[in-house]
């Protein structure tokens, strides 16, 4: 029975080249997280980003990524991500039951780094799939295969979660917190933050630190009304906008404004600090 | 005959000798006849009380005899008889003074005091006692002959009706009497004119009605009449009180004190249209002018107090509103009069005279529509009075405004219509940020709301830019050198010469070789603010003045440099502000000073050329201080301080020039009058200059916030807002909230009207949760069980997806099985699992109202052996099954219960809340729940869907457990509530809330269907069955 199944089964392993990262992204070391983290990577040990979203995160470890020559597979966690989605399952393609393998599976044979974004949003009967990644053993069972893999020593786990807005009921648990080592990641300081929306979003510094202006005095909104600030990201679309052409302060109303918040009275008086700064 | 009496009399006199009687009979002088029968008779009855007073009696009977005619005589003898019954001692002291006390007195004066007190007599020795001693010093007091007599005459009228009364005349007459004197100075020649004589004239009128309000109407008098201008306006005053008269002495003096109170406001303007106004109020009856009378003082104090510094001007305006609405309806009229202060917390005077004519077309429609539309009770007239016709109210842009200072500061803030601060927050802390409650400068509200965001701008620059930073160096530096700078001066000053005027002046002392300048205290040193540093300057008004100019055009400077955008808001407003400057040569000196000042900080210049001509060399000197200090990028508090030091000497020494130069000493008197900006000029270039004042002020508000603020101003207008319904005391910890009403007739919501006092219940014993669970055992294993089946699996497995985890092994089977017959296989091959959750969130709201207190039971004939339960214990025993039920399913709930007392007391007792967990607490507050007064249904409704929509789950429901019809004593008719309650629950409904209603009610089906007829309910026959049933009747609702 073994024996015929194993006749007709392939095996398709993902191309690992189209994770690696060829050009080289920007990023702008804030303190000394980029030394750490090569250390951690040095010392095998998995990492979680915990920061608002929009503060670079994902840009972070793409940088990282490039920086250790490593390819990466990002996996963006939903509610319905199951083990079979991370660690890959049988398809029938014609006659054949092909196996493909899951990103966390690819990754783990390649030695790349998998990221695993927003982890929580992932099954808690998901994420204790990890487990056995992240502490000393570094293996991955693959139950269907009925293999066991182990992962090479450049392979590296990396989750991040924002821990401010989710609900209590998806805060991460403490038997997966307590396995990784965790970077704490804000919005960078108005200086390296007018640098980063200059850069990326192709504007003057003037214009860059003026957004930068807009979004610490947006953000001191939070909790007075918005759930979270205006992030990085959206201060670059601003600037790619203004960039491109468009009139700063409708730049920034379809870019700050609008995206954080469908409170009109909000949105009203974000309209009003815009228009004060610039 | 003669003979006879004597006789009669020497026989009474037992201890005398009969020649003794005689020689004092013969002593007695001229007209031994009469006077001698008066002697001898009191003489006689004296002997019988004392014979010490009787030998007074006749020792001064000689020497009165020849001040009193026959009648006063027998009066005078009769009165010291009086007292001798009471008092022997008082009596004799009472003869021996009298010639002394008489003989200074006219006449006539004599004659009325002896009339008097033997009035006095009569009721009360001691009155009579204290009048005749007092006499004198009252003639003095009372400055001339005539208004003596007057005023004598007409306490004995007084004292007619009342004693206690008729001594008050004397003693409140010499205050009003000097009241009125100045005025008697002006009127000079015309006498028979004078204030005096008309006031006197009213005294006697009022004696003569009343006797009792006389005495008060002197003494309202007395009070003050110094806001009046002219003797003839207290004549015309006078004169329109005594029309009052008629109505009764309580409605006259009502009317004396308004009157007094309205001029003191308004002016005789003002006067003028209220006397109208009240002349046309009496046409309809004492009652309604009396109510309005009364009424008057206070609403004008309230509306002072709203209006602050431009009050007499609108006081007018709002008189004249209410006199053109009397001349249609004089009720209307009056409820207007009565919320114009309110209205005008957040209107402006245009808006309230729009809103009031508004009210005027209403009542031709419907008279208690208007009523309640000028009670500010209704939806509609808070909408019309807020009218955003012309105008932005700060009402409707305060949030918008507060989120933008919070995010420009970081901080937490609070926006506050100017005037209307809470106690608490008095000290100005940097958190409240004051505005005025409407802006209509510009005529669109684009541009006036620029002028708020500019304000707003303003204000959180002095958070971002430190003015009431303490402590730090450059405060520290500057408090030093200004402090040791006047130190020395002082010194100089006090080495040099005491009759320095200008440093009397400054100081405010009497006597002079004193320190004034009090130690700074060393520990304030490191909490030194501006405020510390400006209590240093000699005079720290016109410093704080300074300051508030200089600190406003540091903010301003450093908010354009900062911020880009805001430099087109400023400029806008600066342009605004440019344009209504007023021209130079309207000024006085000091104005043009401050005016220079302001244009140099806070509209880039002197933009008058002539005022360049005028006075170069200050604005000179003001824009290199200006310059040197304020116009960089990194200035602090600090550099205004010192900016303001240099202000402040330039300005002295200038004064000092001026005076030299020109005598006039008043200089700073004006300025100071200035500062309260009450400036008493020509009423013409008056007004201008106030309504010049009045842009700066917008900006200088912060600084003088604090001394404006009175205390009593919320609880006036508290007190005049919910003059009918009283407010209950609320516990600490209580949470209030307001809720609309819907009034059926109205056809209109009644705003706020409904207080909900939010309260945790009270603890009682936890035995009653204990003993229903025992109970109950049975019944709620069974609940559980159940109750365990409806939670739904996390995750449900669903067979035949086009893609899934999983393949469904069926499926692939007939797969291969349609593929090999009919080569149509189906896709469908995999299994998927689909999450579905239970997400349910309830709130029980139980009616507490006494009718729950009404016993049920199944065996009405054994009322002992069986007694039944209160329904609130049913109620209660099926809150309890419940509980357990939900529990057992894990859907959030919430409970509580209500009652009212009235719409401003509907408690609201929170039993469990969403948050909380099930646990000792919450049962022993569930054993706690008992019945009290009524059911206002509507509110609860409406609280209880307000925080059920905070919610987060997809269904969301609310279970009403009520006994009956809503009632509550203001709640209406039946109809009323029952409106109310279908309104509320419908509006429950348009929030996503099924409301669900379980009533144990069987009287009226038609009724109930009319009320929850809209929402689903159910009627329990058997009350008894209620806890069991109840889950049931959940399960069934969330299934």
């Amino acid at each position: 029975m073994t024996q015929t199944r194993s006749e007709t089964v392939i095996t398709k392993e993902q191309s690992i080249d189209k994770y690696r990262i060829t050009r080289e992204p920007f990023y702008l070391n804030i303190k000394d997280e980029v030394s750490i983290f090569e250390t951690a990577y040095k010392a095998k040990l998995p990492v979680m980003l915990k920061g608002p979203t929009g503060c670079g995160k994902t840009r972070f470890v793409e940088a990282m990524a490039y920086r250790l020559g490593r390819p990466l597979i990002t996996i963006a966690c939903h509610e319905d991500l199951s083990a079979t989605d991370l660690v890959g399952r049988y398809l029938l393609e014609g006659d054949d039951t092909v196996w493909h393998d899951g990103p966390l599976t690819t990754a783990v044979r390649h030695g790349a780094i998998c990221y695993l974004d927003e982890v929580v949003e992932a099954r808690k009967d998901t994420i204790v799939l990890i487990h056995p990644l992240t502490d000393d053993r570094r293996i991955l069972p693959v139950e269907k295969l009925g293999i066991l893999l182990n992962a090479p020593d450049d392979f590296m786990l990396v989750i991040s979660y924002n821990p401010g807005y989710q609900s209590v009921l998806k805060d991460l648990k403490q038997s997966t917190r307590q396995r990784f080592l965790s970077f704490d990641f804000d919005y960078p300081p108005p200086e390296a933050e007018t640098q980063v929306v200059a850069h990326e979003g192709g504007v003057s510094e003037s214009v860059a630190r003026d957004l930068v202006k807009i979004g610490e005095k947006v953000r001191n909104l939070k909790g007075h009304g918005l759930e979270e600030g205006v992030s990085t990201r959206l201060l670059v679309y601003a600037a790619q906008m203004i960039a491109r052409g468009v009139d700063p302060v409708t730049a920034c109303e379809i870019s700050i404004a609008s995206p954080i918040t469908d409170d009109d009275e909000l949105q009203r008086s974000i309209r009003e600090i815009v228009t004060t700064v610039i | 005959m003669s003979e006879e009496r004597k006789g009669f009399t020497g026989s009474l006199l037992k201890g005398l000798t009969r020649s003794t009687v005689e020689s004092l009979a013969m002593k007695m002088g001229l007209k031994p006849h009469e006077r001698g029968w008066v002697t001898v008779d009191t003489g006689a009855s004296l002997m019988s009380v004392s014979p010490k007073v009787a030998m007074d009696f006749f020792k001064t009977v000689p020497d009165v005899a020849r001040l009193l005619e026959n009648g006063d005589l027998r009066n005078w003898a009769d009165i010291g008889r009086r007292i001798a019954v009471n008092n022997i001692d008082e009596a004799c002291e009472f003869y021996r003074s009298s010639s002394g006390i008489l003989e200074p007195l006219s006449e006539r004066l004599r004659s009325l005091l002896i009339a008097l007190c033997s009035k006095q007599i009569v009721l009360s020795p001691v009155a009579a006692l204290t009048t005749f001693k007092q006499a004198p010093q009252l003639v003095l007091s009372f400055r001339d002959e005539h208004s003596a007599i007057r005023l004598f005459a007409i306490a004995v009228e007084v004292a007619h009706r009342s004693v206690k009364h008729s001594t008050e005349v004397l003693t409140a007459a010499p205050k009003a009497l000097a009241v009125l004197q100045s005025f008697d100075a002006q009127a000079g020649s015309q006498v028979d004119e004078s204030p005096v004589k008309a006031v006197l004239d009213l005294a006697e009128s009022f004696a003569q009605r009343t006797g009792a309000t006389a005495a008060e109407f002197l003494s309202a008098v007395g009070e003050g009449m110094d806001f009046i201008e002219r003797p003839s306006d207290i004549i015309e005053l006078c004169g329109q009180t005594a029309f009052f008269l008629e109505r009764g002495g309580a409605t006259a003096l009502q009317y004396f004190r308004s009157a007094r109170s309205v001029i003191e406001v308004g002016g005789a303007e003002s006067f003028d249209k209220w006397s109208r106004v009240t002349r046309k109020v009496a046409e309809e009856g004492n009652a309604i002018v009396y109510d309005f009378l009364k009424m008057t003082p206070k609403v004008l104090s309230t509306l002072t107090l709203t209006l602050k510094r431009r009050a007499p001007e609108r006081v007018n305006s709002v008189l004249d509103i209410v006199e053109e609405l009397a001349s249609q309806n004089v009720y209307i009229a009056l409820e207007c009069f009565k919320s114009s202060p309110r209205a005008l917390v957040t209107a402006s005077l245009d808006q309230f005279q729009t809103w009031a004519r508004e009210g005027a077309e209403l009542y031709r429609q419907d008279r208690r529509k208007a009523q309640a539309y000028y009670a500010l009770e209704s939806k509609s007239s808070q909408d019309s009075l807020r009218g955003a016709r012309d105008g932005v109210s700060l009402e409707s842009v305060s949030h918008l405004l507060r989120l933008y200072v919070e995010g420009l500061t970081g901080r937490e803030m609070t926006i506050a219509p100017l005037g209307t601060i809470p106690e608490e927050s008095k000290i100005s802390d940097g958190q409240t940020i004051q505005l005025p409650s409407v802006i209509a400068e510009f005529g669109s509200p684009e541009d006036d709301f620029r002028l708020y965001k500019v304000l707003a701008a303003h204000a959180s620059g002095q958070v971002e830019f430190g003015t009431r930073i303490a402590g730090t160096t450059d405060i520290r530096a500057a408090l030093k050198e200004i402090d040791l700078y006047y130190e020395q001066k002082e010194k100089r000053r006090l080495a040099e010469g005491l009759e320095d005027d200008e440093f009397v002046q400054y100081s405010n002392i009497e006597h002079l070789g004193m320190r004034v300048r009090p130690e700074l205290d060393p520990e304030r040193l490191e909490t030194a603010d501006y405020k510390l540093v400006l209590s240093r300057f000699p005079n720290h008004l016109l410093a704080t003045r300074i300051f508030t100019t200089l600190e406003n055009g540091r903010i301003d400077w450093r908010l354009r440099s900062a911020y880009r955008g805001i430099r087109r808001d400023l400029d806008f407003v600066r342009s605004r502000l440019i344009e209504r400057r007023p021209s130079f040569a309207q000024l006085t000196v000091e104005q043009a000073v401050y005016e220079m000042l302001f244009q140099i900080t806070l509209c880039g210049g002197v933009i008058d050329d002539m005022a360049r001509r005028a006075y170069g060399e200050v604005i000179n000197q003001f824009e290199r201080i200006v310059a040197d200090y304020l116009r960089k990028d990194d200035t602090t508090v600090g550099d205004t301080l010192m900016a303001t030091f240099r202000v402040y000497e330039l300005l002295d020494g200038q004064r000092q020039q001026n005076e030299s130069e020109s005598d006039s000493s008043d200089d700073t008197q004006q300025s100071e009058k200035d500062e309260s900006g009450d400036s008493s000029q020509d009423t013409d270039s008056q007004q201008q200059a106030m309504q010049v004042q009045r842009r700066p002020e917008l900006f200088n508000q912060w600084s003088q916030a604090v001394e404006e603020v009175t205390s009593t101003d919320s609880e006036l207008l508290n007190e005049l807002m919910n003059a009918e319904t009283s407010e209950q005391e609320l516990h600490e910890g209580d949470e209030v909230f307001y809720y609309d009403e819907w009034d059926r007739e109205l056809g209109d919501h009644r705003a706020r009207w409904c207080r909900i006092i939010q309260r945790l219940n009270r603890k009682g014993h936890n035995d009653f949760v204990e003993q229903v669970r025992a109970r109950y055992s049975g019944v709620i294993s069974s609940i559980r069980h159940q109750f365990q089946m409806l939670r739904p699996e996390s995750l449900r497995k669903v067979k035949g997806e086009l893609d899934g985890e999983d393949f469904d092994l069926q499926a692939v089977i007939d797969h291969h099985v349609d593929k090999k017959t009919t080569g149509r296989p189906s896709d469908r091959l995999y299994i998927r699992r689909i999450r579905r959750e239970r997400d349910v969130a309830v709130s029980f709201l139980l009616d507490m109202s006494s009718s729950t207190a009404r016993t049920i039971t199944r065996h009405p004939n054994q009322p002992y052996t069986r007694p039944g339960q209160k329904i609130i214990d049913i109620e209660k025993q099926g809150l309890v099954l419940m509980s357990e039920a939900l529990e057992a399913v894990g859907d959030a709930y919430s409970i509580s219960g209500f009652t009212s007392e009235g719409r401003r007391n509907v408690k609201y007792f929170l039993i469990k809340r969403f948050a909380e967990k099930y646990d000792h607490d919450v049962e022993r507050r569930i054993g706690g729940i008992t019945y009290h007064n009524n059911t206002r249904l509507g509110a609860a409704i409406r609280h209880a869907a307000a925080e059920l929509e905070k919610q987060d789950a997809r269904t969301k429901l609310l279970i009403v457990l009520s006994d009956g019809r809503p009632y509550d004593h203001d709640y209406g008719d039946s109809r009323y509530a029952r409106e109310d309650t279908k309104i509320a629950l419908r509006q429950a409904k348009i929030q996503g809330i099924t409301p669900f209603c379980i009533t144990i009610d069987r009287e009226s089906e038609a009724e109930l269907k009319d009320l929850y007829g809209e929402v689903g309910y159910t009627i329990i026959d058997d009350v008894m069955s209620l806890p069991e049933r109840l889950p049931g009747i959940y399960r069934r609702l969330t299934t």
